[in-house]
């Protein structure tokens, strides 16, 4: 759409700087006394209002990528611009290997959900939703502005079609033919070569003499009154006149000129082209007049006045029609030309190679165009080349392939997120050379193009030069969905009276309140297993399960809101929690014989190490740190699975859903 | 203002042709020229067309016998001069109808202007 404006434009601005320059030239003599030769330009004005795009200039601002409001992310993407704007510093240059691929992305605790096509994202995140409002909007406005094209274009038509029906039943009705005037009107065709009867019609109405071209054959129409004022010699120069229109195909010229207003009646290029166009046809048909042998200049000229004169004194003109003519339009050339005796009413030769010149040329005048398009559109046109992906959760999980053995020359696989089609990319996640995918989190719904950079064990750790990034992988994130699903299940699921073991009812108070409560409620499920303390985000490194908690541990204490309860003081409700070991084995991590099985993953490259243990049945989500001291284990968890708030330290304190958990490792993980 | 010269329709102008055709005739007559055969509807018909195209100022009847006579006030040639000055007032330079080549527009020039001309057309030898 963009591109079809762009052609419309630059045409009529091209056409519209080719008419002023066959507008000025026009007094010259080299144009002057050549009619053809104008009419000819006038035809090439018009044809350039729908030469195609052949050739484009890479030369206007990307004003929307400025303002941003750009339109499809990957309408607009543009590789180069992507290789200059690297934000992160330390980003080096990479050598891409073509073998190492990105797998389909999952969230980290689901299966991969790729999508074979892109469905349209409930985009939250303010510019993504930003550009789809502008998407939206400039779609429907360009929609709009087509359909008033058209609808305009076929009411001309229709107008055209309607005006053209009456006057054909106009000269029907016209039934008396001049049988001497249409014997004369033959034999000046005989004389341009125009072997065909040529009736001539007389009406009783102050007209102009005036050619029509039915399917039949031409039409003479004349003004009884004005035939009579006209002396033989005259009206043969009338009727030449007509001829001449016949004989040059005037009503196919005109046909097609009307065609072109048709189409642009819009553009007042088209409306002047014609009108200039039609002006010098009545000049050449003047030129091929007077060109008869033994036709008088001064009779023909003196003839054309008496007409003009008759027309002017029958009738008064109407405001409209009379004003349309005045000033450069004026008549007066025309005398003047047909005054000249070096009027031509032919082509002269070198004429013929300047038009195809033109002709050739014409289409070829650059369209200028935003930048880089050349290489914009080969993006464009292979969209199904960049992996699309949607997803509901934020934590993302993208898998590395690669053999083994290519592996060993790789020093890590470093991943690069851009938000705005690959204009700006961020590291987001790193995986060691061994590592099978990158885990990494978005801060917010939208849309991530995503690509994968390689450091070569071979290569200088710390080059100078900026990454070259191109984007693999789109992925949607749109949490939108989960969130409603979760409010859904969550108003349904109502608790039950709790029972002990045997089934009786088994009520008891809960000491802990508030905040604490809900914590007191993760602790039980098992969660707090791993741990220890950090204040960044995962998205930053590595994301793997720690061999150090593979194991069986054992609840030692628990401290909930600075109140500290451990094992060997507990009370008779916290015994089976303090009881009940918590496995870890992989990511998988149980609490007892708790149905709730968790999915556990860790951080350890930041400080403190990070943990996050997930609970899909419960759509809960609990994050802390952790830390590994020989046999002991340290957690700090929030207990509040729906707070994404990481605990920094390894505190509980009052007022917050923090659990500080100490445990023991009572035995090895299993092979 | 100057009042437009009233148009007619198809059928209308068929009752016109009959009537341009012969100097006065019945209604039954131009039922019978127009239609293979004479009905009570289509006498009707003819009838209400006949008032209308009096109405527009094109038909004028004798109601002095029994059977009113009806016949053109306008005649054919004059008809035809008002539908092409009709088509002239608004679109005559052929802008509208590429099949329409005229000899000349009608332009509104000055006295000055016009002398101008005069004096061009007077200097060609």
């Amino acid at each position: 759409m963009g591109l079809f404006l762009e052609m419309l434009l630059i045409n009529t601005a091209t056409a519209f700087l080719l008419a002023i320059v066959v507008w000025l030239f026009a007094t010259l003599p080299v144009l002057r006394n050549r009619p053809k030769l104008r009419h000819c330009l006038w035809i090439l004005v018009l044809f350039k209002l729908v030469t195609p795009p052949l050739v484009e200039l890479a030369i206007l601002p990307d004003w929307n990528e400025k303002v941003g409001s750009r339109g499809n992310p990957i309408d607009t993407l543009e590789p180069n611009e992507s290789q200059n704007h690297v934000r992160n510093g330390d980003a080096p240059t990479k050598s891409q290997s073509r073998t190492t691929d990105l797998g389909e992305v999952s969230d980290q605790h689901s299966q991969a959900n790729p999508i074979a096509s892109v469905t349209k994202p409930s985009e939250t995140e303010q510019g993504v939703t930003a550009n789809a409002l502008s998407d939206h909007a400039a779609f429907h406005f360009n929609w709009s502005l087509i359909i008033v094209w058209i609808v305009g274009s076929l009411m001309f038509i229709g107008y055209v079609f309607s005006q053209v029906v009456r006057l054909q039943k106009a000269i029907r009705l016209a039934g008396v033919i001049d049988a001497t005037l249409s014997d004369k009107a033959r034999q000046i065709g005989d004389g341009f070569g125009i072997n065909r009867a040529t009736p001539v019609y007389l009406v009783n109405s102050a007209l102009t003499p005036f050619l029509w071209v039915a399917w039949s054959g031409p039409k003479f129409v004349l003004s009884r009154s004005l035939i009579e004022q006209l002396n033989e010699e005259q009206l043969e120069c009338i009727l030449a006149h007509e001829m001449a229109h016949y004989v040059r195909r005037d009503h196919l010229t005109n046909t097609m000129s009307l065609l072109f207003v048709a189409v642009f009646w819009w553009n007042p290029v088209a409306w002047w082209a014609r009108r200039e166009m039609k002006m010098t046809q009545e000049a050449c048909c003047d030129a091929l007049a007077i060109s008869r042998p033994n036709t008088s200049r001064k009779v023909y000229a003196d003839t054309l006045f008496q007409v003009m004169d008759f027309l002017n004194s029958e009738r008064t003109l109407s405001p409209a029609l009379a004003s349309r003519f005045v000033g450069t339009s004026s008549p007066q050339w025309r005398f003047e030309m047909i005054a000249s005796n070096k009027v031509s009413h032919k082509l002269p030769w070198w004429s013929y190679p300047v038009l195809a010149t033109m002709v050739a040329i014409l289409p070829l005048v650059p369209t200028p165009v935003v930048g880089q398009l050349s290489e914009t559109r080969s993006i464009q046109e292979a969209p199904q080349s960049i992996v699309q992906y949607r997803t509901s959760s934020r934590q993302l999980r993208v898998p590395v392939t690669l053999d083994d053995e290519s592996r060993k020359l790789v020093r890590s696989f470093e991943l690069f997120a851009s938000t705005d089609a690959g204009a700006n990319w961020s590291k987001v996640a790193t995986c060691p050379s061994d590592g099978k995918f990158f885990d990494f989190e978005v801060m917010a719904d939208g849309k991530y193009w995503l690509a994968l950079e390689v450091a070569l064990i071979l290569e200088d750790p710390n080059p100078v030069a900026t990454i070259k990034c191109t984007p693999e992988m789109l992925v949607i994130v749109d949490t939108s969905n989960t969130a409603q699903i979760r409010k859904t299940i969550r108003n349904s699921t109502k608790l039950g009276v709790p029972t002990d073991s045997s089934g009786n009812e088994a009520w008891q108070t809960n000491p802990l309140q508030s905040a604490a409560a809900e914590a007191t409620t993760a602790a039980h499920n098992g969660i707090p297993t791993n741990s220890t303390p950090t204040n960044s985000t995962p998205s930053d490194s590595d994301v793997a399960t720690s061999s150090l908690l593979d194991g069986t541990w054992q609840l030692r204490s628990m401290t909930i809101q600075g109140f500290e309860i451990q094992r060997e003081n507990a009370s008779s409700s916290w015994m089976e929690t303090f009881e009940q070991p918590v496995s870890i084995q992989g990511d998988h991590i149980q609490h007892g014989q708790s149905s709730s099985v968790g999915e556990v993953v860790v951080n350890e490259t930041t400080f403190p190490k990070q943990i996050t243990v997930f609970v899909k049945d419960e759509l809960l989500e609990f994050r802390g740190i952790y830390e590994v001291d020989g046999e002991q284990l340290s957690v700090c968890i929030n207990g509040n699975g729906k707070d994404r708030t990481r605990p920094s330290e390894f505190v509980s304190g009052p007022g917050t859903a923090n659990v500080l958990l100490k445990l023991q490792k009572v035995s090895q993980p299993r092979p | 203002m100057v009042r437009k010269p009233a148009n007619v329709t198809e059928t209308e102008l068929a009752i016109m042709e009959v009537l341009w055709a012969r100097e006065s005739c019945e209604i039954r007559e131009i039922v019978e020229a127009i239609y293979p055969e004479h009905t009570q509807a289509r006498h009707t018909t003819v009838k209400s067309l006949l008032d209308r195209l009096g109405e527009k100022g094109f038909v004028e009847s004798d109601a002095s016998k029994f059977a009113h006579k009806f016949s053109a006030i306008v005649t054919r040639d004059v008809y035809v001069g008002q539908q092409l000055q009709r088509l002239a007032d608004s679109h005559f330079d052929g802008a509208w109808t590429p099949m329409l080549l005229t000899l000349i527009d009608r332009v509104e020039m000055s006295k000055k202007q016009r002398d101008a001309i005069r004096k061009i057309v007077d200097g060609i030898q």
